[in-house]
């Protein structure tokens, strides 16, 4: 082989290597990252912990029956924040919602009874971000502080005024994930708690 | 057999196209594993492992039960790639008729270089055994978890091994095809 043809061949290489470059996965978009979310949330903590739940089968059923939804063994991971001496300051279960049009992850704060401490979307997909942008801009989650354990999240509450039908889907959407995260942050404390 | 370095231009750039095509293709396969897998034995067992993020957690424990372990906040936002089984389903209809075909067409190259017959067996052999290895320790990692770390030794010794019989095959081609003066 010549040198100008082992040349030639070099830059055809080079230039079929570029091809694939141009295809990609549409990425989800971060709003917030979980460590500044549990971080601003549960305040006065100093000790992270990751808690991995394992449910019976009858907690699973219960769950089950009360959101519809099985969740995997990443959805089980709750994270709690403690003092220097050990003390419970709250805890925060991340959830990933499928949608019609992309993921929704929804992080939901709790205080050690259970009390919704901060909701927020920390990730969504590049499609619905469209639609779930205006529910943040309108500080929709601020809905959800302070809501009992035993309250059901209301769609309606996140941003009233953002009235465009598929940003009230994507309400129900992280309404649901609040519900979610209600149900499991419960078992969670009851498993903790040895029940 | 041998007969490579002596066949006309359009052959022996054809295979040499072949090869430094797949130069790039096994570069990006490696950013690939840095992105979603890991190069230890133990990174890759852990993410083949059973019950990782989007598999439903379907297996129930006696009671339920809490374990904490610590972690920072840092930490908490570096991404965690896991692959799930239909994930790996998914990968091995992929990538082992892909693989096979590479060694089938590695081992054409092979068949046409100037080597003792021994030295072609060997990296034939290789060429089809190293993907083998590759998914035999996924798989393994995978289903028997608590050997997670030695099949992940398997995945990644056939990992590296397809690497290295790439590397001689390109090296000895491009030698004997294009650097050395051929006596016709």
């Amino acid at each position: 082989m010549s040198r100008r043809s082992l040349a030639l061949s070099l830059v055809l290489a080079m230039s079929l290597m570029a091809l694939p470059l141009a295809a990609h996965v549409t990425p989800n978009v971060q709003l917030l990252k979980k460590g500044r979310f549990i971080a601003h949330a549960l305040v006065g903590a100093s000790r992270f912990f990751e808690r991995h739940l394992k449910l019976d089968a009858a907690d699973r059923k219960v769950l089950e029956k009360e959101t519809g939804w099985v969740p995997s063994s990443d959805d089980t991971k709750i994270y709690t924040g403690r003092t220097k001496d050990g003390t419970l300051v709250g805890t925060a279960v991340f959830l990933w919602m499928p949608s019609e049009h992309g993921p929704v992850g929804v992080g939901v704060a709790f205080d050690p009874r259970g009390k919704i401490l901060d909701a927020a979307v920390t990730d969504v997909g590049s499609e619905p971000l469209a639609w779930v942008q205006p529910l943040i801009d309108a500080g929709g989650l601020s809905a959800f502080k302070g809501l009992a354990e035993d309250a059901t999240p209301d769609p309606g509450a996140i941003a009233p005024a953002v009235k465009g039908r598929m940003s009230r889907y994507y309400a129900k959407v992280i309404a649901d994930a609040v519900a979610r995260a209600q149900a499991v942050e419960e078992l969670s404390r009851k498993a903790a708690a040895g029940k | 057999m041998g007969k490579l370095p002596a066949s006309p231009l359009e052959v022996r750039a054809a295979a040499v196209l072949f090869l430094l095509l797949l130069g790039p293709a096994n570069f990006f396969g490696a950013w690939q594993v840095k992105n979603f897998a890991s190069f230890t034995p133990a990174g890759v067992a852990a993410t083949v492992a059973p019950g990782g993020p989007g598999e439903s957690d379907t297996s129930a424990a006696s009671t339920s039960s809490a374990t904490e372990q610590p972690i920072s906040l840092a930490a908490l936002d570096q991404p965690r790639h896991h692959i799930e089984q239909k994930l790996l389903v998914e990968d091995s209809h992929v990538h082992i008729p892909v693989y096979a075909m590479i060694a089938a067409l590695l081992s054409l190259v092979i068949f046409g270089l100037r080597l003792s017959s021994r030295v072609r067996v060997l990296l034939v052999a290789a060429a089809f055994a190293a993907p083998f290895l590759d998914f035999a320790g996924l798989w393994g990692a995978h289903l028997f978890p608590n050997a997670g770390v030695a099949f992940g030794t398997v995945a990644v010794v056939g990992g590296f091994a397809m690497g290295a019989v790439y590397t001689v095959v390109l090296f000895v081609t491009l030698y004997q095809c294009g650097l050395r003066p051929v006596k016709e």
